[in-house]
């Protein structure tokens, strides 16, 4: 009997802030469940956790589970804070294992836990609402502008981002087309962030594979340039606004992703292969990394206040 | 002459979202086709209300009114004379417009 291999969680649970160790963390999943080894995942070191950690490992949690080939479970964190954390962001749940924490009435932090599909489906948005909102009024336009990044997010995960074969290395039927949703709504800094995560082959390869079979040679020579990196990719579909088909009525999709911190405010990142992207306020600023993302993690944060009246989210 | 109205909330989801059958259940390509394409052809006047969705994305509009004229043959004129869309969302109302102006210029273009 093969004994279940312990993959130690970063300290930093964020895909940003630490992403050579978060990024190596999830690497070793899908790599130990391609060999049929059961997972303990060990919190104990773990401080912080922020939705945009917490969802890729969620997505990797769940497609090794649904892979069938391995178990995977969890240890508590040291940390009592985080231990509240990870209960409110569904980890527990997630990993059979018991949630010793009641829930907090009002907390400062209120986690959206994951939510996943295999279809363009709009509604995740309103249960995204609900969870955080109750039958509070959001503002109406706010929520539209929600809406809008969201889906495209949602819709290009199942749309684009599987279209490679082996594009994930657990290639299951439960991975295919999927997306995965959370979010947090942080009431010391009034802000409300949600991610939007797939496990496909990430933007800039889907860059470079759409360009190659479209049979436009100069696109196909821009993408094939060696000097060129993921980063260049990625920053070229956001800031023109898609995956440059030969159709000109295609990729509007991006922009989209793009308009919700243009519209509401607030910062709009999103890491892919290897590279990460930062938006706001008209502004980008990218980053290389030397591990890369499985897939990509799109996400927003953007001022409360925006989305739902003061008096109501006291 | 015949007019129907078409309101998206209560006759097709509160939840459009993406371009194509295949992604979703809710996708233009479903609503054009099986709502707003027969409507057209049966009627003098087709109004869509827009109003009472959770939200739009650009690829459910785009499909839903550029494809019109991609894949019913309509020209943006025909579109102005028969279409009616209604929203008290003025940035909604020039997107579709705009959509379909474009969709207009590729098809006459020959870019498509």
């Amino acid at each position: 009997m093969v004994h279940p291999a312990v993959i130690s969680v970063p300290r930093n649970l964020d895909i940003f802030m630490s992403h050579e160790e978060v990024s190596r963390c999830l690497f070793q999943i899908p790599a130990l469940v391609n060999v049929n080894t059961s997972i303990i995942l060990d919190f104990e070191k773990v401080r912080f956790v922020s939705p945009v950690g917490a969802l890729p490992l969620a997505a990797a949690i769940q497609a090794a589970r649904g892979s069938g080939k391995c178990e995977v479970t969890g240890t508590y964190p040291s940390d009592r804070s985080v231990e509240r954390i990870l209960s409110e962001a569904g980890f527990f749940s997630l990993l059979g294992v018991s949630e010793r924490m009641p829930p907090r009435k009002r907390a400062v932090g209120s986690w959206i836990r994951h939510l996943t599909g295999d279809t363009a489906q709009g509604e995740v948005v309103e249960l995204l609402k609900d969870q955080v909102f109750g039958d509070s009024q959001t503002e109406g336009d706010a929520i539209s502008d929600i809406y809008a990044g969201v889906t495209e997010a949602i819709n290009n995960a199942v749309e684009h981002a599987y279209i490679e074969k082996g594009g994930y290395a657990i290639s299951s039927d439960f991975v295919r087309s999927r997306w995965w949703v959370n979010g947090l709504i942080d009431r010391s800094r009034r802000s409300f962030t949600f991610v939007v995560c797939d496990l496909g082959i990430g933007i800039p390869r889907t860059v470079r594979a759409k360009m190659e079979s479209s049979g436009l040679s100069h696109w196909a020579t821009y993408v094939n340039d060696p000097s060129r990196k993921d980063s260049d990719l990625l920053l070229e579909a956001l800031a023109m606004g898609g995956s440059r088909t030969e159709l000109p009525w295609r990729g509007k999709g991006l922009r989209q992703v793009r308009e919700v911190v243009d519209k509401l405010g607030g910062r709009l990142r999103i890491a892919s292969n290897f590279a990460g992207c930062s938006y706001s306020r008209g502004s980008f600023s990218v980053q290389d990394f030397s591990t890369p993302v499985t897939g990509t993690v799109v996400e927003w944060t953007v001022p409360l206040d925006a989305v739902v009246p003061r008096q109501v989210s006291k | 002459m015949t007019i129907k109205t078409i309101k998206i909330a209560s006759d097709f989801s509160r939840f459009p979202s993406g371009r194509s059958e295949a992604i979703g259940p809710f996708s233009g390509e479903r609503f054009r086709r099986d709502f707003l394409e027969p409507a057209l052809k049966s009627n003098d006047k087709v109004i869509v209300e827009l109003d009472g969705v959770l939200g739009y994305n650009s690829s459910f509009l785009e499909e839903t009114f550029g494809g019109l004229i991609r894949h019913a043959g309509y020209s943006a004129q025909q579109l102005r004379e028969k279409l009616e869309v209604k929203t008290i969302h003025l940035s909604l109302y020039s997107e579709i417009w705009k959509y379909i102006d474009e969709m207009d210029y590729t098809a006459r273009e020959g870019l498509s």
